[in-house]
């Protein structure tokens, strides 16, 4: 690499990361949580804590009551029904999800494979509130997050490629971590190690979560092709099968059966048992109905859940959804970034790697900031590092607090989970203003305070779960809740980081003030008086 | 910086839009084509926004990109035309 190419390549670079830095992290640090949705989903609605099913559960006895009691719930004054949709019990989420969507609106509720109702889960949890909040940072109308996500995927994608241009010395820098040299040298070094021990994953990791919304977000061919109709390309894309209602009612066949044949058609094309995702009927209690049953794909790689379509009046199979080759290969590139496989190491490493891609750009805002402090040190900067401040340790701080609420909240208060998602974003706010008012009086960000305030959340949310739920770790691990544990493990390993963080953080700024009064201060005032 | 990300966005468009047409026009399903040339343009994005960025000059970088995407976009809707039953 020519020193041009990487002197030309630097200032992208490193502006790509100023102006997206923070936001990456957030995106990094939702999606590494996400990894482990169904556990915190667990954790943060404790009535969904129940045993996972032994046998598979039956839609006729079970689900089809339920489905029908909420649609007699939607469907009052002359609403047609579109469509029933049951997400099936597994390990990690052992609870049957079902909705239905009506002419007059949707209602879901959650129920256990015995049929019993749960209570409202008063929380939008990891699911409905930090996997959003990852790919489009809650910014549904008109896809604008899933643009300004995308935009900084690319932006992530070309960092990397300038990265590994810029630091040419790429074997090198892997090896080299100076973790008492001066804080620039140490950052640098640790931007470096991490940029290179995990770069494979961030290159797979950002061009797939860019290929998932792909069809949204770069509409080339759609646009020429479908006239912008993006639903006529999905329908092409993944050989979808719909059909309108009759208007002529009669009643939905049993829906076991088709649910079985479903299993079996899989069994025999892969050799073993296929467990089902998901069942969805449309236009229920119509001569048009249709069953859509899908697989489970903790086996494999893809996304492609391999719909099949039943008539839901005479159970014959109307169609499967298979897609070709390109639109196959796009799914395994998504399933390769929702890390859905069943694979506890592997999740393990997108987590760790996700974090790993928080502490890369980390590391890079700092280095920045610290080079620029002496430069600078103006309000630009402080801005910067107030940003800076609350897109690391404020959105642990923020996260950590939604979970205390989550705990601490009374089941009763309305919009309880709006209450949870306000405690979210006033905590965040918070951490941006207390860093910013810090910074008008200190020379650095507030990074002990908050890391203080990190372990405590995370020491008083692991603590409120014991109290409110009785789940503490003896009772989790008695009663098979490892999702629970885990959550708990995690947050005590959070609290005991943090505080190590503080107690290091303060040490060495009482390093630093011993140094200021120590021989080489006092060396240079002795000078000084002597001169004069 | 505004001719990076405009510039690399409409060229790549232009590149996806005419692969997708002609993909289509040589037998490929539209889906599949459309696919291709999508994640083809997405894996060149990164690099042409870094060679937009780090050129020297401004002016060539904004006409490189203006002309390549105008020639693209154009040759794109010319063959398309000529995709029975496409664009609609």
């Amino acid at each position: 690499m020519s020193r041009a190419l990487r002197a030309a390549l630097l200032w992208p670079h490193t502006w790509m990361g100023v102006a997206l830095g923070g936001l990456l992290i957030v995106i990094f640090f939702m999606g590494s949580l996400t990894v482990f949705m169904p556990e915190i989903d667990r954790w943060m609605m404790p009535a969904t804590r129940v045993a996972v099913p032994e046998a598979p559960v039956s839609l006729d006895a079970v689900a089809r009551p339920l489905l029908e009691q909420l649609t007699a719930q939607r469907a009052t004054g002359g609403a047609t029904v579109r469509d029933w949709l049951v997400e099936m019990p597994d390990a990690r989420t052992p609870v049957l999800q079902l909705r239905v969507r009506t002419s007059a609106g949707a209602a879901g509720m959650m129920a256990t494979a015995t049929g019993r109702r749960l209570p409202p889960a008063g929380t939008l949890g990891a699911s409905s509130f930090f996997y959003p909040l990852h790919y489009c940072l809650l910014l549904r109308p008109g896809f604008v997050g899933y643009w300004i996500v995308a935009l900084a995927a690319v932006a992530m994608m070309a960092g990397l490629v300038s990265g590994v241009v810029i630091h040419a010395r790429i074997f090198q820098d892997f090896f080299t971590f100076r973790p008492r040299a001066h804080p620039q040298r140490s950052l640098l070094d640790l931007h470096n190690l991490i940029g290179v021990l995990v770069l494979p994953f961030h290159l797979m990791i950002t061009f797939s979560g860019v290929v998932i919304v792909l069809p949204v977000v770069f509409p080339a061919g759609t646009t020429l092709l479908y006239g912008g109709d993006m639903n006529r390309f999905y329908a092409d894309a993944v050989a979808t099968y719909d059909r309108p209602a009759a208007g002529v009612a009669v009643p939905l066949s049993p829906l076991d059966p088709l649910v079985e044949r479903a299993r079996q058609l899989w069994a025999a094309e892969t050799g073993g048992p296929v467990a089902v995702a998901q069942i969805g009927v449309v236009h229920p209690g119509d001569a048009g109905a249709y069953v859509r049953v899908t697989r489970v794909n903790d086996d494999r790689v893809t996304l492609h859940n391999d719909p099949l379509y039943f008539d839901g009046i005479t159970g014959v199979l109307l169609a499967r959804g298979l897609p070709g080759p390109v639109v196959g290969a796009q799914r395994v590139i998504a399933g390769l970034h929702e890390v859905r496989f069943d694979h506890w190491t592997l999740r393990w490493l997108y987590f760790l790697q996700g974090l790993g891609g928080c502490a890369l750009i980390a590391t890079g805002l700092l280095y920045w900031l610290e080079k620029r402090r002496v430069r600078h040190g103006g309000r630009g900067w402080r801005v910067v590092a107030a940003t800076a401040c609350a897109t690391t340790t404020g959105v642990v701080i923020a996260t950590l607090a939604m979970l205390v609420a989550n705990r601490l909240l009374p089941a009763a208060l309305p919009s309880r989970e709006l209450a949870e998602v306000a405690v979210f974003f006033l905590s965040w706010i918070g951490t941006a203003l207390h860093a910013g008012l810090h910074l008008r009086r200190h020379p650095g960000p507030p990074w002990r305070a908050q890391a203080v305030l990190v372990g405590g959340l995370a020491l008083t949310a692991m603590v409120a779960n014991w109290i409110t739920t009785a789940d503490h770790p003896f009772h989790a691990w008695a009663a098979g809740h490892g999702a629970v544990l885990g959550v708990d493990a995690g947050l005590a390993v959070t609290a005991l980081t943090a505080f190590f963080a503080a107690w290091r953080l303060a040490r060495r700024a009482q390093g630093r003030r011993g140094k200021a009064w120590g021989p080489d201060r006092l060396a240079v005032v002795s000078t000084g008086l002597e001169n004069g | 910086m505004l001719a990076a990300i405009i510039g690399t966005y409409a060229l790549a468009w232009g590149f996806g839009a005419l692969g997708a047409v002609v993909g289509t026009r040589l037998g490929m399903a539209p889906a599949e084509a459309s696919t291709l040339f999508g994640l083809l343009a997405l894996l060149a994005m990164p690099v042409i926004a870094l060679w937009a960025l780090s050129a020297g000059r401004v002016g060539r970088v904004w006409a490189a990109l203006a002309v390549g995407t105008t020639v693209q976009v154009a040759l794109a809707y010319l063959v398309r035309g000529l995709v029975p039953g496409s664009g609609t």
